[in-house]
């Protein structure tokens, strides 16, 4: 088994099964470009710095790698599915100690980052789906949104909304 | 002063090998570059006034044009053994200098985005920002962008406004706005209209909504009572209104602008201002499937229109009128022409109860068929009809080339109401399909 060394911003080494990686298009790009899938390439002596990802977020983003190892990559954004997509409960599972908290945000930015389709699309849906059924002022208060509107607008977009109560 | 910006660039820093050598031992070609965050090149100096790339502390690039892209060849080896290493851009904006590292990015990379953040702006400064893709940071929250991984400060900046590289470290409140704005579209993508219209709670989630569009698989748009709310079990999206509320119809528009609809059902049970209104504003619809039902033939009488008509058959692919009292023939037959000139998108046209028995003959009349006695006379060759079985209450299909247009025997026989169905047949299998089991009469 051939194993891949990343290394987070804040230097840690997190050696990775070469298999996992082929979910993140970022690191699979510098897989390639690196030649580290060569025979006579010592993959090992050769880590692949991460400067944009956390340790402790990195840590979970293979967490979720190893879990979904071999799922199929959806192509293209069909966006017809996009109301039909259900986050499994192995993934609701997975996010919800980190849900409303940067922890879920961050990992939400590293998947972007790693290009990681299946990831991104969960974690965003995951995201989405704390909204649902909420007030404004909830919302507000679990996402920490300021309301910056003055009354005028605030009354205008409450009119505007109430096709939708 | 204007508040704070996120603001990225994309910094290339190539090295390419070169086949064969050149002379002077060089092997190597290097292209630098900066760019706009989406690889757009820079055309003037009116945001970045001025690029430099730092290699150690003895070699430097001057980049003062735009593009902002240098391309020589170079011998490495003979400079370092450890080429590449200690490698920094800087980008002047606004007459300050913002430095980027580029020593822990792999030199494979063809380009590394980097963000800066920017404390206090000019407003002129800004909005050219803004324009280049900067992202508007809420000014309560701007301390905390330091320690995102990834973004740097300027570097002419006090060491107040600077965290140190070491405390960059479980920031634990990155909030919901610090997402990319397209992060923030594709979660708004996946919710519902009425979630989505309510989570615009600042001013930047209000203008993400404003830009991003969305697709809706079902709508059903349909008026309840407070004495008499309709539970109604509608697998698609609902949007209800109270007989009793009045509605400003800028909401309808918000939704129309950016929302996909594909398959839109209307219900219309009044023909007061409200529903005029919601009427003509579903005209702003991008629609692909539109059912629209008036709950009676007075209601349909009162607000549907020639223009309503032609302008639904223009922009969908599939429409239903229930009941359909007063589309002329003419507007008919222009419908019917440019479904058989492949003009419109339209492939099904479904008119229920619609009303005017004459109507449908002189509709005929303008296609080029006469129905006298039982008989159909048809003026072109093209025009084929069937019938089902002998059954007195079966249907008549008519084909024209391959659009198919059915109906109940009904108003040949004298009933008041029938339906009428058009139907372009995109396949011969689809056609072959609709003639079968229908015996030819003409």
């Amino acid at each position: 088994m051939v194993l891949i060394t990343l290394v987070s911003s804040d230097e840690q080494n997190f050696p990775v099964e070469r298999e996992l990686l082929k979910q993140s298009g970022t690191i699979e790009t510098l897989i390639v470009n690196m030649n580290l899938d060569d025979e006579d390439t010592d993959a090992a002596a050769m880590p692949i710095p991460l400067p944009n990802v956390k340790g402790d977020v990195l840590e979970k983003v293979i967490q979720w790698m190893e879990h979904h190892k071999g799922d199929p990559v959806k192509e293209g954004d069909n966006e017809d599915n996009n109301a039909e997509i259900v986050v499994p409960q192995w993934d609701d599972d997975f996010f919800k100690p980190a849900m409303y908290g940067s922890k879920h945000l961050e990992l939400t930015v590293a998947a972007s980052y790693l290009d990681i389709k299946n990831l991104l699309t969960l974690s965003c849906k995951a995201i989405s789906n704390t909204f649902k059924g909420k007030t404004g002022p909830q919302i507000r208060e679990e996402w920490g949104v300021p309301n910056e509107f003055t009354p005028e607008e605030e009354e205008a977009i409450r009119k505007e909304n109430e096709w939708s109560e | 002063m204007s508040g704070p910006l996120l603001v990225r660039f994309q910094i290339g820093h190539l090295s390419h090998l070169l086949d064969p050598k050149l002379p002077y031992g060089h092997t190597h070609l290097s292209t630098v570059f900066v760019r706009a965050h989406d690889g757009e090149e820079f055309t003037d100096n009116s945001f970045v006034e001025k690029v430099e790339f730092h290699q150690y502390s003895t070699s430097k690039l001057v980049l003062e044009h735009p593009p902002f892209m240098s391309s020589k060849t170079s011998n490495p080896e003979s400079n370092s053994t450890s080429y590449e290493k200690k490698v920094s851009a800087s980008i002047w904006l606004a007459g300050k200098e913002y430095k980027f590292d580029l020593s822990t990015v792999p030199s494979a990379t063809s380009f590394t985005t980097a963000t800066f953040y920017i404390s206090e702006t000019s407003q002129a400064f800004h909005a050219i920002a803004i324009r280049f893709g900067a992202d508007n940071l809420v000014r309560c929250g701007e301390k905390r962008f330091m320690g995102l991984p990834g973004i740097v400060g300027p570097s002419s900046l006090d060491s107040m406004d600077i965290v140190p590289l070491e405390k960059k470290r479980s920031i634990e409140n990155f909030k919901l706005l610090d997402l990319p704005n397209e992060m923030i579209s594709q979660i708004f993508s996946y919710l519902p209209i009425g979630d989505r219209l309510r989570a615009r709670l600042n001013q930047k989630l209000d203008t993400i909504e404003l830009e991003s569009k969305y697709f809706v698989k079902e709508l059903y748009i349909h008026e309840v009572s407070v004495n008499d709310p309709i539970i109604c079990s509608y697998s698609g999206q609902e949007i209800k209104f109270f007989k009793e509320k009045s509605y400003s119809m800028d909401g309808m528009k918000r939704i129309a602008k950016n929302a996909s609809i594909g398959r839109l059902e209307l219900y219309l049970s009044g023909c007061e201002s409200v529903h005029r209104d919601l009427f003509n504003t579903i005209k702003e619809f991008e629609v692909q499937r539109l059912n629209v039902s008036f709950v009676t033939n007075e209601i349909a009488e009162a607000i549907m229109e020639d223009s309503f008509f032609l302008h639904a058959a223009r922009n969908c692919k599939d429409i239903t009128f229930e009941p359909c009292p007063n589309v002329t023939s003419e507007t008919l037959f222009q419908v019917y022409q440019a479904m058989m000139d492949g003009s419109s998108k339209l492939r099904d046209v479904a008119l229920v109860e619609y009303k005017y028995k004459r109507l449908l003959k002189s509709f005929f009349k303008l296609i080029g068929i006469k129905y006298r006695h039982g008989r159909f006379l048809c003026s072109s060759r093209e025009i084929e009809v069937y019938s089902e079985n002998d059954d007195e209450d079966g249907m008549f299909k008519i084909f024209d080339g391959n659009i198919e247009i059915h109906f109940w025997k009904g108003p040949f026989i004298g009933d008041e109401e029938f339906n009428i169905f058009i139907t372009l047949h995109e396949t011969q299998k689809s056609l072959d399909d609709a003639k079968n089991k229908y015996d030819r009469i003409y």
